[in-house]
C-alpha cells in the first residue's frame, strides 16, 4: 500500500544506448521509479492505544466495530474516536497538549 | 438492575467489558515491557522484576539510590496495573518502610503522574507509560523529593526544623528496614 513500483521500458532508448562507449562506460538499461507517500498529519499513531490511525484501535481489533474512525481536535491532534471517547469521560482535555478537547472534524 | 437481569440470562456485560479491558492492557503491557527492559539496561538505580510471567500486570521494582540522602537504601515497590490501563495509572505501593516526605509509613506514594484525576498537566494521562512511572519513582529519592507538598507531614516538618535530624532518621530507617 505504501510503495508503488513503476517499470519503464522503452525499446528506442535501449537500442540507442545498448553498448557502452569509451566516454560513457556505463549504460542505463532499465530504471524503476519508486514513490512513497505519507499522510499529511501531525500524528499518525493514536497516542492512547498506540496503534496506527489507519488501523482499527486496540479495542476494535479484538471486538470488530464498524465505527472505528479518526477524530481531530481543535489542537490538530488526532486519535481513534473509540479511544478518545473513553478518555474524555474522565478528563475533557487532549492527552497530548492539555488543551480543552473540542472536536474539529472526524474522518477515516 | 438491568444488567443483573441480563446476567441471570447468561449475558454478563460487566465480565465482557472486563475481558476486553484486560486484553487491551495485556497488549499495551507487552509493548511497554519490551521498551522498559531496554531502557533499564545498563543502569544501577533500579531493577524491575515480574514475579509471574502469566501476570504481566504485577511487577516489583527495587530502587537503589546511588546518591543523596537515601544512598545505600534498597526500596521495594509493588506496581500493579489495573484493567482500565491506560486510562488510569498503575497502582504503586512502597513495601519498604521509609522516612520520606512523599511516601507515608503505610507505603502510599505522592507522585504527580500517579494521580488519576488531576487538573494540571502533571497527572496521569494515556500518553504516559511505565517507563515514566519507573523514572518518577527512582527520582523520588533524588530530584523529585518534594518537602513542600508532603504526604508524611511530620517528615517534612522535621526537614524544615532540623535537617540533620531528618537525615539521621532517614539513615536509621534504611539501617533498620532495608
Amino acid at each position: 500500500m505504501s510503495t508503488t513500483d513503476v517499470t519503464v521500458t522503452s525499446e528506442d532508448s535501449q537500442k540507442k544506448t545498448a553498448n557502452p562507449t569509451e566516454n560513457r562506460p556505463f549504460v542505463l538499461k532499465k530504471w524503476n521509479a519508486l514513490a512513497i507517500w505519507a499522510w499529511d498529519v501531525e500524528c499518525d499513531t493514536c497516542a492512547i492505544c498506540r496503534v496506527h490511525l489507519m488501523e482499527e484501535c486496540l479495542r476494535c481489533q479484538s471486538e470488530p466495530n464498524a465505527d472505528c474512525f479518526v477524530v481531530w481536535g481543535d489542537c490538530n491532534h488526532s486519535f481513534h474516536h473509540c479511544c478518545m471517547s473513553q478518555w474524555i469521560r474522565q478528563n475533557n482535555r487532549c492527552p497530548l497538549c492539555q488543551q480543552d478537547w473540542v472536536v474539529q472534524r472526524t474522518g477515516k | 438492575m438491568f444488567n443483573l437481569q441480563r446476567r441471570i440470562n447468561g449475558n454478563d456485560e460487566d465480565r465482557k467489558y472486563l475481558e476486553t479491558r484486560v486484553a487491551i492492557r495485556e497488549k499495551l503491557l507487552a509493548q511497554e515491557l519490551k521498551d522498559l527492559e531496554s531502557n533499564l539496561r545498563n543502569q544501577r538505580q533500579c531493577k524491575l522484576t515480574l514475579p509471574s510471567t502469566s501476570q504481566l500486570h504485577e511487577m516489583e521494582l527495587i530502587v537503589t539510590p546511588q546518591e543523596g540522602i537515601y544512598k545505600g537504601g534498597v526500596f521495594k515497590f509493588k506496581i500493579s496495573v489495573p484493567p482500565e490501563y491506560n486510562n488510569v495509572p498503575p497502582n504503586v505501593k512502597c513495601m519498604t518502610k521509609v522516612w520520606h516526605p512523599n511516601i507515608n509509613e503505610d507505603g502510599s506514594i505522592c507522585l504527580s503522574i500517579l494521580r488519576q484525576n488531576s487538573l494540571d498537566a502533571f497527572g496521569w494521562r494515556p500518553t504516559r507509560n511505565l517507563t515514566e512511572v519507573v523514572h518518577g519513582l527512582t527520582s523520588l529519592f533524588t530530584d523529585l523529593i518534594d518537602f513542600d507538598d508532603a504526604l508524611n507531614i511530620q517528615a517534612a516538618q522535621m526537614w524544615n526544623q532540623n535537617r540533620d535530624q531528618f537525615k539521621s532518621r532517614a539513615r536509621d530507617y534504611i539501617n533498620r528496614y532495608c
